[in-house]
């Protein structure tokens, strides 16, 4: 009898379990269809779109009007901006496929900077036609292996991702996984999507990658134009940051050796509890401050503000203007630029925070200075009412002053700045001083921090 | 007429009406909120603290000891006078601040930095408990892959890359963020870079993957290095 109850209750005990498992394996089994039905689209239109823009970029050279020109070349940049995106959503061991990444980001750029120029009378020259036709090859190889992939994907149902190393290959007694010998370069029929994406990502990184006008890979600072001709080591370092905090008026500040950091304009850090100063090694000056202290109670209001500021920024050696103001309650967050005989220089801009409670520098971002500034040949042609001429009907003036301003990748231009409003809306529209292109729109949007360019 | 109507129907109907204004009717800045108070004005003031990670629990239109804490954050780091009551003032700079944007003619315009709250999700997520430049840097960092041709072009593509950050992966991304890591998701955002140009951040303690420990190291913060 009691035997009889064990048996019972362990025989209904493993049909719970099996049930169980069996509704676990089906909403897993949904759930991967979910998936991967998302892979297959995304794979899917990379597919289009690569062939797209194989095909745009072909019909673009042969085009022989203005018109038909910028038609394919902007829509190949319009393809190669949703490819990237389909790429972004495929599915990854460890990194993304980068050098797939930057060849389309690289057609994508220069068929846009190559449509700006067709689209303001401009004409493709030689050396530009030569610069499509290896981004086009290139493009057509790429386009074949990937549709080589997604006939296996469809036809030989090749997975998304290698499966996890087995004991024996994690040993080192089976072969090498298909990922890792993809990543080391070596040809070989991938196993997954995955693996053949990483293929093609390694043999896209053996080769250069493009160089062209306009190219906009800015996130690193180029070498600095700004800096003083020396080089400074570590203990001079301190004296500088001390000298800095000394005339910021933090006193007494016993600053440990906080470690060190790479790059142009990398340097020493030096570190004192909510206080840390970074100063460049070359040119031995203050690129970052920071003043972590918790902020009191708001003393500063409006104007009070921003002019403690400038004082303060003043203490540090610096003349500037205000071009932008943010506030964040108890500090704003605000940028400076040198203004010289009327024109001001928006590259050569500091970044810094003001606390409400006492008006102090709370935190310095110096790096664009540096970075950028430098003596400009500075080529008018245009006078301010022949450069009133190109802008809109209707756009009613309310100041304007000249302004070098900077454009994509590290170009700048100098240009007039007129600020107006067009039906309701306000801009800010810059008109190139030496050549009379409108070089930029910016829509004035007022946020409840203060004005947001746009 | 008033002949039918009993006294203590007069009395029970002027408790009501107590009762009503106890909870506080009416729109947010229209009275006082403190410990205690209820309604929907609460809930209201509950919503646009949580929008900008003054973390308070559940939004339940109920003042208690969690809302007046994350009211008196609110304010020490508003730079206000720190009482925990969510008065005239207080209500005033949170209306300001969780506002939206207008045109040059005042036509409303919406937020206009939809990203700021994804940004500062990965940010509070990712180095929660760093020092705030650190935080900082980490947004820095994804704004860097947008300028990189390595990289997709915009925030979500780059949040949502498969295996780019593990908060994704486990879902420690829809976490409220905080308050601190909305200050510097607007930092970053505004042009900061504490990292230097870092394309790449990562725990020492914590990583092994070979690719990330390959890439030249730019600068440490916290406990986050920076690479290229």
């Amino acid at each position: 009898m009691r035997r009889n109850f064990w048996m019972g209750t362990l025989g209904l005990a493993l049909i719970l379990a099996l049930v169980w498992g069996f509704t676990e394996r089906n909403r897993a089994e949904g759930l991967k269809i979910v998936t991967e039905n998302q892979y297959h689209r995304s794979f899917n239109d990379f597919v289009t779109n690569l062939d797209g823009i194989e095909t745009s970029i072909a019909k673009s050279k042969a085009a022989g009007t203005p018109m038909q020109q910028v038609y394919y070349l902007s829509q190949t940049w319009k393809q190669s901006d949703t490819a990237v995106k389909d790429l972004a959503m495929l599915p990854a061991e460890q990194v993304g496929l980068g050098y797939i990444d930057q060849l389309l980001n690289q057609v994508g750029e220069y068929t846009q900077t190559l449509t700006r120029k067709v689209a303001y009378g401009g004409r493709i020259d030689p050396k530009e036609e030569q610069t499509l036709d290896d981004m086009h090859d290139r493009i057509l190889e790429v386009n074949s292996k990937v549709q080589d992939l997604y006939t296996r994907l469809n036809t030989e149902s090749l997975v998304w991702v290698d499966r996890a190393p087995t004991i024996r290959q994690r040993l080192g007694l089976g072969k090498a996984k298909i990922a890792e010998a993809a990543a080391e370069g070596n040809e070989g029929k991938p196993g997954s999507v995955r693996s053949g994406l990483d293929q093609l990502n390694a043999s896209l990184q053996k080769l250069p990658p493009f160089t062209y006008e306009g190219q906009t890979d800015t996130h690193t600072v180029p070498e600095p134009l700004g800096i003083p001709e020396r080089t400074v080591d570590q203990a001079a370092s301190k004296l500088i940051a001390e000298n800095f905090l000394r005339k910021l008026g933090v006193s007494a500040v016993d600053l440990q050796a906080a470690g060190a950091s790479q790059g142009p304009l990398g340097g020493f850090i030096w570190q004192n509890k909510q206080v840390v100063v970074e100063v460049s090694k070359r040119g031995g000056v203050v690129v970052l401050y920071n003043n972590e202290r918790p902020i009191g109670e708001r003393k500063l209001e409006g104007d009070e503000v921003k002019k403690a500021a400038l004082t303060n920024l003043r203490k540090l050696g610096w003349d500037m203007v205000l071009t932008s103001t943010e506030d964040f309650g108890s500090y704003l967050q605000l940028e400076a630029v040198p203004e010289k005989n009327g024109v001001r220089f928006y590259p050569d801009k500091i970044r810094f925070v003001v606390a409400k409670d006492n008006g102090d520098i709370t935190g310095y971002d110096a790096t664009s200075y540096y970075a950028y500034h430098h003596e400009r040949k500075l080529n008018k042609r245009l006078s301010l009412e022949q450069a009133k001429a190109k802008l809109r009907p209707g756009f009613k003036i309310k100041e304007n002053r000249l302004a070098v301003i900077s454009k994509t990748g590290r170009e700048e231009a100098f240009a007039y700045e007129f600020r107006g409003t067009y039906k309701d809306e306000e801009y800010l529209i810059y008109i190139n001083a030496g050549n009379g292109t409108e070089e930029n729109i910016q829509r004035v949007i007022k946020t409840p921090r203060g004005e947001y360019l746009q | 007429m008033l002949r039918g109507i009993k006294p203590w129907g007069i009395i029970l109907g002027i408790l009501f009406l107590l009762g009503l204004s106890g909870t506080a009717l009416g729109a947010l800045g229209d009275n006082v909120l403190k410990w205690g108070s209820r309604g929907p004005e609460v809930t209201e003031l509950q919503e646009r603290l949580s929008r900008l990670g003054f973390v308070l629990g559940p939004v339940d239109g109920i003042f208690g000891p969690k809302t007046e804490a994350a009211v008196r954050r609110y304010q020490s780091e508003r730079g206000l006078k720190v009482d925990g009551i969510a008065g005239p003032q207080t209500i005033k700079d949170l209306k300001l601040l969780t506002g939206g944007s207008t045109n040059a003619g005042g036509k409303a315009v919406g937020f206009k930095n939809s990203d700021v709250d994804l940004l500062a999700r990965v940010i509070s997520a990712e180095a929660r408990g760093e020092p705030y430049r650190g935080q900082v840097a980490v947004g820095a960092v994804i704004l860097n892959r947008i300028k990189s041709s390595l990289f997709p072009n915009t925030i979500p593509d780059i949040v949502y890359q498969p295996r780019a950050f593990s908060s994704v992966d486990d879902g420690q991304i829809y976490m409220q963020a905080t308050s601190s890591a909305v200050k510097a998701a607007y930092e970053a955002l505004s042009g900061s870079d504490p990292s230097r140009g870092a394309l790449y951040f990562f725990n020492p303690a914590k990583t092994s993957n070979k690719f990330i420990w390959s890439r030249p190291p730019i600068t440490k913060i916290g406990n986050h290095i920076f690479a290229r």
